[in-house]
């Protein structure tokens, strides 16, 4: 061992590593001071025992580099901050631009069933999955609020006009949010292909089977019909069911002559509806004014387009292209192309607007609660006039309840005036129902759903090669009413088996749009207009 | 204590020396006579004054620290001494000897309490010394260990401090074989490991441990000219002689006057050539500390040159006169000066020091 480690002349490695660590105590760190002033090796062996300079100065320098900038952690915290405030911003602009009113199905509620349903016709549906045979409940329908209008629409153009059908469909005062309105018309789509189908069974099937089907059924369902009187307005024309059954009683020996659906052209009805160049508009009266009132309006609609304001809509009246809404600031725009543009319109009047409704000049006094237009082609809508060629026209329509809500699987029955001839479908769950491959003449439209009381429409006139609209609207099974509503031509007459049904009261003159639209502002005045954009107070 | 006459047969342990100011009043001088190589207390030799010598066996564990168990504990698990295979038990008389070498890092001659006891050993750089002792006592999970954390940077530190990869590897090589014990003594083998105690860091232990195998390797190769500065001055005229005795008296008699601390810093700037920030880094100050204080002892020293100058007889003229020759003129060994300014081995200046800070 060297005399430089030897224990006594000079510190030992231990010492000299704690003195350059400054981790001596005072007194042992002078002593070691002193040796080391007249030691030339301790010296040397203490300045060569230095640590590294990288590694001495390294710390000094690394928080010195970040110095400038040293907040990443403030930099996470801030992106969270500012992620959590664009999806907000991005939730409150969504919540304000849709409207707040979910899609309103109306459920079917339960009602007690009087009767079981009636007639034997079981066997006889066999033939057509479509063939239902409406089972009445044993109450009495209270009728109201349908529309019936013949489009003269290509069968081939049907699906893509189908969106602006779904619009225009509804052409009175029938509140569906836009989602219901879009699905409906996929599932219109979707119908409208089954229906074809179905078309296709039916013509192997026997018509008698359809005839004799609906004609027990409608007979049995008007047997029983009563009228509470208190029910209704007094100032309507109401024309029981009653009226239907020689009709129906009538029908049975004719359905013979009933042309066969594939052969269109050569039956009197068709002749009759293809010539009839005056637009027959056959209005009738119908109960649940009441109600309808003052529901629709509480109802939000949303047309396809958005409103400029974009807020919600709180009240929608809409008739063919012409459509007029007022959103929740109580601003009014009218759109002329079925709601994909939108004008605000200066308001005449004092108050808010509060509702928007359509009224018939012939009723002008209620607000509008009616119903049912027929127009034959070549009629309003000239433009439209039906293609060569498709000689069957189609009935489609909606079945809603009271407030406007669509009612999904009621059972639908045509039966053709005078054939008696059946035919029942089943509403989507948008409540829209397609009947299509009907040959042209007039129908009794039936609609009836579980919790509700049956309705029917007759005479919808269904020309060839268009499609009729008939809507229909179900009032709650809570009274044992049922009001039957018959329509006719006015100006001539369509068909001679139609003359049961009774003309209506009034016969508006062709080209003139029969309705107007009617804002009711908060201060209850009644405002109305043709075109949406200029207003008369009433 | 139970006193007993000295074995003649035993190996003759390494004396360490301990409490001598206490001795020393008594007329005697305690060794404690710790065995390096197990690092376990041997025995108490008492060196009378009267010649006599008596050993006595005393175990510093039981004598000098009963450390709690709950302060051994905590300490235990700080230097994770289980990872290094040392037990509760072989940990407990590695403080000991620790604490009693360094006293608890007080001065000589006081006794620590429990306090002082415990403070002193959280100071420690426990693991390091755990492992330090672990590998002493030739525990094969703590040699892996060493190897696995110290292999490398020793050798870095060899490379650093001969500034030559193959003497670096060779010096690293060497000291390695050193501290796993291949050299024996009295049959057993020794650990330098053994002596570290954990004041400092175990890698500045490993770095001063080369540096002193380096440097008295160096000297045992250079011995020849590092004889040199001893070699006694040419004589001198003697008209000369005079004078430069009495410049020689002057400035060791200010040499002698200067603190530790003025000395080393003379000594390392002046004769080592050391450079500012060596020293700023040995000192622990800044390196423009270390340019200030140089001055200013410059100065000082020329003050307190001229006043031993006068107080030898000069008279204030004659002593500027003798500060203002030249240099190259004189032949004094300033080297040899400053250096002898305070002579005697390293024990002597501790208990010299011992002595006065406990006559305060």
């Amino acid at each position: 061992m060297s005399e430089v480690l030897q224990s006594g002349l000079h510190p030992d490695a231990d010492e000299l590593c704690a003195f350059v660590e400054h981790a001596l105590p005072a007194g042992e760190r002078e002593r070691t001071l002193a040796h080391l002033s007249v030691c030339p090796e301790c010296r040397a062996v203490v300045a060569l025992s230095l640590p590294p300079v990288d590694e001495a100065a390294r710390p000094s320098r690394e928080p010195a580099r970040g110095r400038w900038f040293s907040g990443w952690n403030l930099v996470w915290s801030t992106a969270v901050a500012l992620s959590a405030t664009i999806l907000f911003t991005v939730y409150v602009y969504r919540a304000a631009t849709i409207s707040g009113a979910p899609a309103q199905v109306a459920s079917s509620r339960p009602a007690p069933r009087a009767a079981a349903p009636a007639g034997p016709s079981g066997s006889r549906e066999s033939s057509s999955a479509n063939l239902q045979p409406i089972s009445p409940s044993g109450q009495n329908s209270q009728e109201r609020a349908t529309a019936a209008t013949p489009r003269s629409a290509a069968s081939a153009q049907r699906q893509q006009s189908m969106e602006a059908n779904a619009f225009m469909g509804q052409n009175l005062a029938v509140s569906a949010p836009p989602s219901a309105m879009e699905r409906e018309a996929l599932n219109s789509d979707n119908m409208l292909k089954t229906n074809d189908k179905a078309t296709e069974a039916k013509k192997t099937a026997s018509t008698a089977a359809f005839g004799v089907a609906g004609m027990e059924v409608l007979s049995e369902t008007q047997a029983q019909t009563s009228l509470p009187p208190g029910s209704l307005p007094s100032d309507r024309k109401i024309v029981l069911g009653a009226a239907n059954a020689p009709m129906a009683k009538a029908a049975a020996p004719l359905r013979a002559a009933l042309p066969p659906p594939a052969a269109p052209g050569t039956g009197n009805e068709t002749v009759a509806l293809a010539g009839a160049a005056a637009p027959v508009i056959v209005s009738q009266e119908a109960a649940a004014a009441p109600a309808m009132a003052e529901e629709p309006a509480l109802q939000p609609q949303r047309p396809e387009g958005r409103l400029p304001s974009r807020l919600p809509v709180v009240s929608m009246a809409a008739h063919e292209r012409l459509a007029l809404a007022i959103d929740t600031h109580n601003a009014v725009f009218v759109s002329n192309d079925a709601g994909k543009h939108w004008k605000a319109i200066r308001a005449p009047w004092t108050g808010r607007a509060v509702t928007a409704a359509l009224i018939s000049t012939a009723n002008a006094r209620a607000p509008a609660s009616w119903t049912m237009q027929t127009r034959t082609a070549g009629g309003l809508f000239s433009g439209e006039t039906p293609p060569a060629g498709n000689a069957n026209g189609s009935l489609s329509g909606m079945v809603t309840d009271a407030t406007g809500a669509v009612i999904p699987g009621a059972s639908v029955v045509v039966v053709h005036s005078t054939s008696r001839a059946a035919r029942a479908v089943k509403t989507d769950s948008g409540g829209r129902f397609v009947v299509s491959g009907l040959a042209p003449g007039a129908y009794d439209v039936r609609a009836a759903a579980p919790g509700f009381r049956p309705a029917q429409l007759a005479g919808v006139t269904v020309a060839a090669a268009a499609e009729s609209v008939a809507n229909l609207s179900l009032s709650i099974a809570a009274s044992t009413q049922t009001v039957t509503v018959t329509t006719a031509p006015p100006a001539e007459p369509m068909d001679s088996l139609s003359a049961t049904a009774k003309p209506s009261a009034q016969a508006l003159p062709g080209g003139e749009i029969p309705v107007l639209f009617e804002i009711t502002t908060d201060s209850g005045e009644h405002w109305t207009s043709g075109d949406g954009l200029k207003w008369t107070r009433k | 204590m139970a006193a007993r006459k000295r074995q003649p047969g035993r190996p003759a342990p390494r004396l360490r020396l301990i409490r001598s100011s206490v001795a020393r009043r008594r007329g005697c001088s305690i060794l404690s006579v710790v065995d390096t190589a197990s690092s376990k207390p041997a025995d108490i030799v008492l060196s009378m004054a009267s010649g006599q010598t008596l050993t006595a066996d005393v175990n510093p564990a039981r004598q000098f620290l009963a450390l709690p168990p709950k302060l051994l504990q905590e300490l235990w698990r700080t230097a994770e001494a289980e990872s290094c295979g040392l037990a509760l038990e072989d940990f407990g008389p590695i403080l000991a000897s620790v604490g009693e070498k360094l006293n608890c890092g007080l001065a000589l001659g006081t006794h620590p309490n429990d306090n002082q006891r415990a403070a002193f050993l959280r100071t420690l750089h426990l693991p390091d010394l755990a492992l330090a002792h672990a590998c002493a006592l030739g525990r094969e999970v703590a040699w892996e260990r060493f190897l696995r954390l110290y292999r490398a940077s020793l050798t870095r530190a060899a490379v650093a401090i001969t500034g030559s990869a193959t003497l670096g590897q060779e010096l690293a090589d060497s000291v390695y074989a050193e501290l796993f014990g291949l050299r024996t003594r009295d049959g057993q083998r020794a650990s330098p490991l053994a002596s570290y105690t954990g004041r400092g860091s175990l890698m500045g232990w490993l770095r001063a441990t080369l540096a002193q195998r380096s440097v008295d390797h160096h000297r045992r190769t250079h011995r020849e000219t590092a004889l040199e500065d001893f070699d006694a001055p040419a004589p001198a005229p003697a008209e000369a002689c005079e004078a430069t005795d009495r410049l020689t008296e002057a400035l060791r008699r200010t040499f002698r006057s200067l603190s530790a601390e003025d000395r080393y810093l003379l000594s390392a700037y002046f004769l080592d050539r050391q450079t500012l920030l060596q020293i700023a880094r040995i000192l622990g100050v800044h390196e423009a500390t270390i340019s200030r204080r140089l001055k200013r002892l410059l100065a000082d020293l020329r003050k307190r040159l001229l006043g031993n100058l006068q107080s030898g007889g000069l008279s204030k003229r004659a002593a500027e006169e003798a500060l203002g020759a030249d240099p190259r003129d004189i032949e004094i060994n300033l080297r040899a000066l400053l250096q002898s300014s305070q002579t005697g081995p390293f024990s002597d200046q501790a208990a010299g020091a011992a002595a006065a800070s406990e006559s305060l």
